[in-house]
């Protein structure tokens, strides 16, 4: 999930797009904020991202249908991706762990990307270790599941809300899933520059490459905006900062 | 006692991976940080592993290859990783407690009979185990990096030895679930 979430992020600086024939999802993903970072904004491009390339559906689970579908990083909403995107709301922990287990019933063809978004309400329920270890490990085995039916790697996105105290509980999950997430995407309150805001988007390829990083604001409409970070040598000012709107 | 201190008797023939940094506990820190790796080749979906490990349970598969047992020296290597564990994981292998179970969908999962008479659930695609020991050790207090049960699951795969059962899908489901409701 890592490759898929970076060619969305890379989206938004023309500097950084690369050209890819078969599109590889890359390793499980966990995509780290406190709440209001975009981190469903972030899961849901990725999501249209993976329904655009043609693979199979997008399974995007959450507990609550949305109000109304996130803005989005700027590329029209395509009917034809949103088609292949298939929610479920699973709105207990008991739920999800039925949903996971039986995952392997389900009649037609295995999505080519899982996503789920606010595991931290899942895990909240029952915050004993060893269930909140069986509830991450189920969301790899039944990626791993998915992969072996399509014969490719099913890709593993998930969202965790956190805060900016961390209490022991959390900070025990929290070591906990990093330990299962190879690789992992941290949105925090950044900006390049003094007088400047916004979020510091970090990702963190597990060991597959470098860590990349983007400056991400979102405008008055809820429009997110993105754009590499600048480096120390880079002018943050000059052009780079460019929205992905029509930059497919 | 600094790291040098610390030799093995022998030099395993994973020489290259036990020679210089001997400490047990180097070799397996940082196991959560280690990059993503391939799984196992006999056929194991990826797993989350440090490297010194999937070399080794890599290196015995080939050796295993040739003959049907297990040579010493990988035997040694594995006492010095894993301590008592290896033992006793072996002696699993050994009593045929592994079963692979699996149903129409390819869906796949390992149940592992316990010395006690219980029987434990280790999924076959990561790390996870529904045993206490896992939950202390390997999830809580970072001492180890596998229970005896999944390093006996990863043993059986690389000498190929296994008890094997088909169920349907939906009992497939039941056996997953089964560990939600496991008591504390």
């Amino acid at each position: 999930m890592a490759e898929t979430l970076k060619r969305v992020l890379s989206r938004g600086g023309a500097a950084w797009s690369r050209e890819e024939n078969t599109p590889a999802a890359g390793p499980p993903l966990l995509l780290l904020g406190a709440p209001g970072s975009g981190k469903t904004t972030l899961l849901f491009a990725a999501a249209l991202e993976a329904a655009g390339e043609g693979q199979g559906p997008v399974l995007f689970l959450t507990r609550r249908p949305f109000q109304s579908l996130p803005r989005g990083t700027g590329t029209a909403l395509d009917p034809m991706r949103l088609q292949k995107i298939r929610f479920q709301y699973p709105p207990s922990t008991r739920e999800l762990f039925w949903l996971l287990c039986s995952a392997h019933e389900a009649p037609g063809p295995a999505p080519s990307l899982l996503l789920l978004d606010g595991l931290e309400e899942y895990l909240a329920e029952d915050p004993e270790p060893q269930k909140a270890a069986y509830l991450t490990a189920l969301l790899l085995d039944t990626a791993a599941h998915f992969s072996h039916r399509l014969g490719r790697d099913c890709g593993l996105m998930v969202a965790l809300q956190t805060q900016e105290e961390a209490d022991s509980g959390d900070i025990l999950h929290l070591s906990l899933l990093r330990r299962y997430f190879p690789a992992q995407c941290w949105l925090q309150p950044d900006a390049p520059g003094p007088g400047e805001h916004g979020l510091r988007a970090c990702l963190e390829p597990g060991g597959l490459g470098p860590r990349t990083e983007w400056w991400v604001t979102f405008r008055s409409d809820g429009e997110m905006m993105i754009a590499p970070w600048p480096t120390q040598t880079g002018d943050p000012s000059s052009g780079k900062g460019s929205s992905s709107a029509g930059q497919l | 006692m600094t790291h040098a201190d610390v030799t093995p008797s022998r030099p395993a023939p994973a020489g290259e991976l036990l020679g210089s940094s001997a400490c047990r506990r180097c070799l397996l820190a940082g196991w959560g940080g280690l990059p993503f790796e391939e799984g196992v080749s006999c056929g194991a979906m990826a797993v989350v592993l440090p490297a010194v490990v999937e070399q080794l349970l890599s290196e015995m598969a080939a050796a295993v290859q040739e003959s049907a047992q297990i040579p010493d020296e990988y035997l040694l290597s594995l006492k010095f990783l894993f301590g008592s564990s290896a033992t006793q994981a072996l002696d699993l292998v050994d009593r045929q407690s592994i079963t692979l179970i699996s149903s129409p969908s390819g869906r796949r999962v390992y149940q592992v009979l316990g010395s006690s008479g219980k029987t434990y659930t280790c999924l076959a695609s990561c790390h996870y185990c529904s045993c206490p020991a896992f939950a202390f050790s390997v999830l809580r207090k970072s001492d180890s990096i596998l229970c005896k049960h999944l390093l006996a699951v990863y043993l059986s795969q690389v000498m190929r030895t296994c008890q094997q059962l088909s169920v349907s899908d939906k009992q497939l489901t039941d056996i997953l679930l089964m560990e939600k409701k496991q008591e504390p």
